[in-house]
């Protein structure tokens, strides 16, 4: 089963998309970026999908954490964020994300598409 | 010509006295000399002219002419060898005018000895060496002057001088420039004629304490003060103080500069750094209130999503239609969000146009296809494309975002019928001038068109039909295409329907009313 890594502080948001994915995917929950950073390099997850607002280390941060470790920068980092106004899009993907999911994820079928483009 | 030899020149026209001369030098002991012998005017003025000689022995009469002619042609000449006169009788007047003519001695032939003339030689010589020194001296103190008067009155700053009684003796054209007060005016004032009102005190307190104490808390340092010009105007200068003493006592040096300019790029500077703070406030406080707002409806969604997609079968149907009420209100607060962020944006300025080569019959298929899954089957939508269209440099984000919500609207006011999307190209460079968006709707009578920009007006249709929303998306579509210098223009007609067309460019302007 492949591994999807889910870090959010808001367990409610966990449990959202636990739901939907845990019957396809293994779930690893992280509610904080250091955290997730150290769960990563133990276990490596396929794909992560990443929260933005998150506090202490926020998403941005994380992502460019993950891109600058050796053993973790090719990892298929999916923002999920309700930063979701107008450019926000390209913005994040600027930043170098692998793809981006508005909140609230209105149509499920959207995360799963998502998601499949990256598992490799 | 043996060397150390002094080199003199005799012009002399009596071979006799030649003769003398010659056995005189001679017979000096410690000073050898090299002689040469002009014995007529011309060739005696010919060898001034060449300048070959360290001194002149010159006879007073010459040819008949007077030797003082002579003498007045060496000087001009600039030949710088001393020139010893010399004369066969003893003539006191003739001595002065001979010296008042530059001549180093006046000697008389008969009382001439070898000591005598040897001493009278070299003191020609060194005297001679010792005024061209003086000359050369003064000259170089006459150029370092003014180079020096050069460099302080080419500056810009005020360069002041003020002795210890703080009148001012030196006033250089920066001062003048700056204060307003020329050279004339200014000199002999005292200093805090320059200063304003507030810090002529302090500056009396502490030019005091400076003469009794030797202290000061500003000379040698760069302090900022008001000054005050000649017209009375006040502005703010920079002085930095220096103190001296010299034989006559102790100067001050002011080098003054005036800093209005300075002030006013710092104060711009700070406005700036202000606005830029305040802006930048303003959209870290929009952003965390889009999150805020929008996170409790992910869960609300989130939630609501996965308990109709249960397969448990545990729900009733009735239970099933009010979680599809909760969710269709979750999702209309979450449009509602949206637009309000959106609006809130670009009230706040805070939405840049990011432009690039973009097709437009891209947006506008994308656009329709995510209406296709929304709209009732009673509502069609048609899309009419030329074949080939060239890109415009645009924001395509923001231009989706226009089109998104004037169809949306036009699907709100339409329950049967056609939605009509046309993209019109220009003739030319078939580069998109227009799109508009045609339904078959409620429309609306010509004076209400311009309320309908209006952030939360939401028109009464007057039908049965009622629409949902707050009038905010077509408030949003107004401010976006002001952003980006597009027009939005309506056209409508009650109970025909209306057009809501995005114009780009200028030519194809429709009138704004039905």
């Amino acid at each position: 089963m492949r591994k999807i890594a889910v870090v959010d502080d808001n367990s409610d948001n966990r449990l959202i998309i636990r739901t939907i994915l845990e019957d396809q995917y293994e779930i690893l929950e992280f509610s904080s970026g250091l955290e997730a950073i150290e769960g990563f390099r133990k276990r490596k997850p396929d794909v992560v999908i990443l929260d933005i607002s998150l506090p202490e280390m926020d998403g941005t941060e994380i992502l460019r954490r993950i891109r600058d470790d050796p053993q973790l920068h090719d990892l298929p980092v999916i923002a999920l964020t309700a930063h979701a106004m107008v450019g926000d899009r390209e913005k994040y993907l600027a930043a170098g994300f692998n793809d981006y999911v508005a909140k609230p994820i209105l149509d499920m079928t959207i995360l799963f598409s998502t998601i499949q483009r990256w598992e490799t | 010509m043996a060397p150390g030899a002094i080199r003199v020149l005799l012009i002399e026209d009596q071979e006799t006295d030649y003769m003398l001369t010659r056995r005189m030098l001679a017979s000096c002991e410690n000073q050898s000399f090299d002689l040469q012998w002009a014995n007529t005017w011309q060739t005696g003025i010919e060898a001034i002219r060449r300048c070959a000689h360290d001194v002149c022995l010159l006879d007073f009469r010459i040819d008949g002419a007077d030797g003082l002619e002579l003498l007045k042609e060496s000087s001009d000449i600039g030949c710088t060898a001393p020139v010893i006169l010399l004369t066969g009788i003893s003539d006191y007047r003739l001595d002065i005018e001979a010296m008042e003519l530059g001549a180093a001695d006046f000697l008389v032939k008969d009382k001439i000895t070898p000591e005598l003339l040897e001493r009278s030689i070299r003191y020609a010589i060194a005297q001679s060496r010792a005024m061209l020194e003086l000359r050369r001296r003064q000259d170089d103190l006459r150029a370092s002057e003014l180079r020096f008067r050069s460099v302080v009155q080419s500056a810009a700053d005020a360069i002041i001088l003020a002795d210890e009684t703080g009148k001012i003796v030196f006033w250089n054209k920066g001062a003048e420039t700056i204060f307003g007060y020329v050279e004339d005016e200014i000199l002999g004032a005292q200093i805090e004629t320059l200063l304003s009102e507030t810090y002529r005190a302090q500056h009396r307190e502490s030019f005091e304490r400076f003469r009794l104490t030797g202290r000061s808390q500003i000379i040698g340092k760069t302090v900022e003060l008001q000054g005050l010009r000649k017209d009375q105007s006040l502005f703010p200068l920079e002085l930095s103080l220096a103190s001296w003493t010299n034989g006559i006592g102790t100067m001050f040096t002011a080098i003054i500069r005036d800093i209005s300019e300075r002030r006013r790029t710092e104060e711009l500077r700070w406005a700036k750094e202000a606005a830029e703070d305040a802006s930048h406030a303003k959209s870290t406080c929009l952003a965390r209130m889009s999150n805020e707002l929008r996170t409790p409806l992910h869960s609300i969604i989130g939630f609501g999503n996965l308990l109709i997609g249960s397969k448990s079968g545990n729900l009733s149907d009735q239970e099933m239609d009010f979680l599809g009420r909760i969710l269709s209100n979750a999702k209309d607060q979450l449009k509602l969000v949206n637009t309000v962020m959106d609006l809130s944006k670009i009230e706040a300025r805070q939405m840049d146009v990011q432009v690039e080569p973009v097709s437009v019959d891209g947006i506008v298929r994308d656009v329709v296809e995510q209406f296709e899954a929304e709209r009732s089957s009673d509502v069609q939508i048609v899309l009419s494309l030329p074949p080939t269209v060239a890109p415009i440099p645009a924001d395509a984000q923001k231009i989706k975002q226009v089109l998104l919500n004037i169809v949306d609207n036009a699907l709100k006011f339409t329950k049967r019928g056609t939605i009509t999307i046309e993209l019109i190209l220009s003739s030319g460079n078939r580069q998109p001038v227009r799109i508009d968006v045609t339904d078959t709707g409620v429309g609306m009578p010509p004076e209400r068109i311009n309320e309908i920009f209006e952030p939360f007006h939401q028109l009464e249709s007057g039908s049965n039909l009622h629409p949902k929303g707050t009038g905010l998306g077509l408030s949003v579509c107004k401010s976006l295409c002001d952003l980006m210098g597009y027009q939005l223009q309506v056209h409508s007609q009650p109970g025909r329907g209306s057009t809501f067309s995005i114009v780009f460019a200028e030519s194809s302007r429709l009138p704004l009313t039905a």
